[in-house]
């Protein structure tokens, strides 16, 4: 069980992981999601013509308290218990959800009036909910943190005039978490359906967007008063694995496979807007490019309409990240061990206060990118593309058929040109040029997000050994690479310093020697990367064609 | 996790308090509306003939006999409590182990528990789900008054072989007499059931870490 209060809600779409998991939405499927805002574009989205046309809100003012135990008990199973105040009345709420102690895979809510403020566990008597909860003594219980805020909601209707009917509610957040020491503002909208097709909410929310520039909101306030209350910052997150299933249709597994990427870009998108963690940045440029190799892998098999618009937003958003994270690997993998070997050199110091300044804008255009509505419409886009069907709409006859195919045939096939053509590219590697190097890394990198993609399809040793012998590879190449990114950042910062008033002699002087020195470890370690590519070149695919029973 | 939360009573020493402790975490869990089950791994059947003696009314415990044999637990149970035999081959310790999330060791305070203590410990550390830290040792101090010479001498003895007690529990009349009606302590509510009550809190607390 994760360390995790409640995993994020999976991008900005509730409800979409078990959309996703079988080709057709249920209509019945839960459709939430979640936008951040300003008080300024909440007075904005009260004045835009859908919603002014919705005639007046309901308004209530929301006070609860969530419980738990001093070892975070409820929270480690995925669960919360809230009391919630409603006038002179409480209403306690035991919610659950993902797999449960005991065997107990379920989601569930529990709700029941009790008669005051603090938690009152006799109520539930649902062995499901106990098994949850187990054993809780008394003064086990304490308040963690509480949401207080005013809720605005409106039904929406949308459609008619050739678009299917929908009925959605809108509600406007306003206020703020607290605990007893903290406080952090609640300003978010949220929209569910109530009836109707799934991309009814997508679409409403883009043309919200279109007018107001609202952002993505991943955490729920449940996972952001446990944040605030045990004072943690949200931590970057890695891609995961991915067990898509053999049998799985193929498009239905491409649905997984992009969907999978999308959340890793949106897992870390609250990471990068705190700008503390290095890594934030770093996971979620790989998300986007995981999702921009997972299009152009399936090429043959998606039509061009979500293929284009996927590859260029993807493009652009991994882009905009791009500085921010350079600079954060030239100040600690490239400068730091020079730094290390010549103690006290001046020139070495102006880099370091250049390239931090450099670092400080990438952070603050990687941040400005993450907020845009660029980046909301993108995610909103893809939202609604995968509720109007994913791989599998708009298809002509001649995909429908492939895209019914258990996904392990296409795998094997796909996985097998990856691997042909980086070992064709990979010929004469003692000798290669450096450009070539570089067209083989990249080539190599595709490979791994492919291999990655499909491993859940693969368990056993023989995969195990391939991705480790590959991963390998892709160190000695990657550093290489970093080197040669380094000097065309080094050589556009000297420009850029050239004619300036500060000692443009010695940046150019510390930047021979930053470069200096890697690259001669870039050479020093030539014997290694050609040891591992031969290694890498004698490893036995792990993937047999036409695996499927 | 699959399966319910699973806790092992075990040590090598008879008399040690394992029935004692299994009857009453069983009931700890049953009070607490959670779906218990009590598995007798001893062919003596000490925690069967307590649940034979449970009176009508009480939190509902199922048992099962695993005298001869380990079995499983039925469907939907959350918690399980083993009471294991004194004597066991270490396949059937194992095995046993495997199963488990926690594994609560009651230790009296003699010369003669500590030894006994300190081979069964020895004897299982090696097992991988124990090695792996899979499965949690929760050592309980048994019929113990605090700050007695007794018991501060069962503190060096753990901390020599590198463990601590969870939890000590008083030298208490109202085991045996619960007990002889099939009940635990948490089927009373006395006052004086609760004062002695307080003993398992950190032991509860543990057994709830786990997952
Ligand atoms: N904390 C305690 N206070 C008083 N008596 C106890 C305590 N723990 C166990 N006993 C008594 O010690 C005896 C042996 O305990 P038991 O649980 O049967 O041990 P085991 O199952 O390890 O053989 C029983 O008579 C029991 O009532
Ligand atoms: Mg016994």
């Amino acid at each position: 069980m994760g360390a995790k209060p409640m995993e994020p809600a999976p991008a900005a779409a509730e409800g979409q992981a078990a959309a996703s998991e079988s080709p057709t939405v249920a209509p019945t499927a839960e459709i939430e999601l979640k936008l951040a805002a300003t008080a300024e574009m909440l007075a904005q989205v009260r004045r835009s013509a859908v919603v002014a046309s919705a005639g007046t809100p309901v308004r209530k003012h929301l006070d609860t308290v969530y419980y738990d135990t001093a070892d975070r008990r409820l929270a480690r199973r995925r669960a919360a218990l809230r009391v919630r105040r409603s006038g002179k009345r409480y209403i306690q709420t035991l919610k659950t959800e993902g797999e449960l102690v005991g065997a107990l895979a379920a989601r569930g809510e529990w709700e029941s009036p009790i008669r005051g403020p603090d938690p009152d566990l006799s109520v539930i008597t649902d062995p499901d909910a106990r098994a949850v909860l187990g054993v809780i003594l008394p003064g086990d219980l304490a308040p963690v943190f509480a949401t207080r805020f005013a809720r605005e909601t409106r039904l929406i209707d949308v459609g008619g005039g050739g678009a299917p009917a929908a009925q959605i509610e809108l509600a406007l957040d306003d206020g703020r978490i607290e605990t007893l020491s903290r406080k952090d503002p609640i300003c978010e909208l949220e929209l569910e359906l109530k009836s109707g097709s799934p991309a009814a909410v997508f679409d409403l929310a883009r043309r919200l967007v279109a007018e107001i520039p609202l952002s993505i909101a991943v955490r729920s306030k449940a996972v952001r008063g446990y944040d605030l209350a045990d004072g943690r910052d949200p931590s970057a997150v890695r891609a995961g694995d991915l067990d898509i299933g053999s049998q799985a249709p193929t498009a239905s597994a491409i649905d997984r496979i992009l969907r999978h990427c999308v959340d890793h870009w949106t897992a870390n998108h609250e990471v990068v807007l705190q700008g503390v963690d290095p890594e934030g940045v770093h996971q979620m440029r790989v998300g986007l490019r995981r999702l921009r190799s997972a299009v152009s892998l399936f090429k043959s098999v998606l039509p061009g309409e979500p293929a284009g618009w996927l590859r260029s937003e993807a493009r652009w958003l991994a882009g905009a990240l791009g500085p921010a994270r350079e600079w954060d690997v030239f100040l600690s993998d490239l400068l730091a061990p020079v730094e290390t070997a010549h103690p006290g050199r001046a020139e070495l110091s102006v880099l370091r206060l250049l390239a931090e300044e450099e670092k400080t804008r990438g952070y603050a255009a990687a941040q400005a990118a993450a907020r845009d509505r660029r980046a909301t419409d993108f995610l909103l886009r893809f939202g609604a593309w995968l509720a109007d069907g994913g791989a599998r709409s708009g298809t002509e006859d001649a995909r429908t058929q492939s895209l019914d195919r258990p996904i392990a045939e296409l795998a094997a096939n796909l996985l097998d040109r990856r691997h042909q053509r980086v070992l064709k590219m990979g010929r004469g590697f003692a000798g290669m040029a450096v450009e070539r190097r570089h067209a083989l890394r990249i080539e190599l990198k595709k490979l791994r997000y492919a291999v990655d993609f499909f491993a859940g399809l693969f368990p056993g040793k023989a995969a195990r050994s391939y991705r480790r012998a590959l991963a390998r590879l892709q160190d000695h190449l990657g550093h290489l690479n970093d080197v040669a990114v380094a000097e065309r950042m080094l050589t556009a910062l000297i420009e850029q310093h050239a004619s300036g008033t500060r000692d443009a002699a010695g940046l150019g002087l510390a930047s021979g020697l930053v470069l200096g020195w890697h690259t001669r470890a870039v050479a020093d370690s030539e014997p290694v990367t050609c040891q591992d590519w031969a290694g890498f070149a004698a490893v036995r695919p792990f993937w047999t064609r036409g695996r499927v029973e | 996790m699959s399966g319910p939360l699973t806790v092992l009573v075990a040590n090598t020493k008879g008399g040690c308090g394992k029935t004692t402790i299994a009857t009453n975490l069983a009931g700890a869990f049953a009070a607490a509306g959670l779906t218990t089950a009590l598995a007798d791994g001893d062919r003596q059947g000490s925690a069967l003939g307590w649940l034979k003696r449970r009176p009508e009314g009480a939190a509902p415990i199922t048992g099962l006999d695993w005298g001869k044999e380990d079995g499983r637990a039925p469907r939907k149970v959350a918690r399980l409590v083993v009471d294991a035999p004194a004597a066991m081959r270490i396949k059937r310790a194992e095995a046993l182990i495997k199963l488990a999330d926690v594994i609560v060791l009651p230790v009296l305070p003699s010369p003669y528990d500590e030894a006994a203590t300190a081979r069964f410990l020895k004897r299982i550390e090696d097992l991988k789900p124990i090695r792996k830290s899979r499965t949690a040792v929760a050592v309980v101090g048994n019929r113990l008054r605090p700050r007695t010479r007794a018991s501060t001498r069962l503190d060096a003895f753990l901390d020599d072989i590198g463990h601590t007690v969870v939890t000590r529990l008083r030298d208490s009349t109202l085991y045996a007499e619960t007990a002889a009606k099939g009940m635990s302590l948490f089927d009373l509510s006395t006052r004086r059931a609760a004062a002695t009550r307080q003993d398992w809190s950190p032991l509860l607390h543990a057994v709830e870490a786990v997952v």
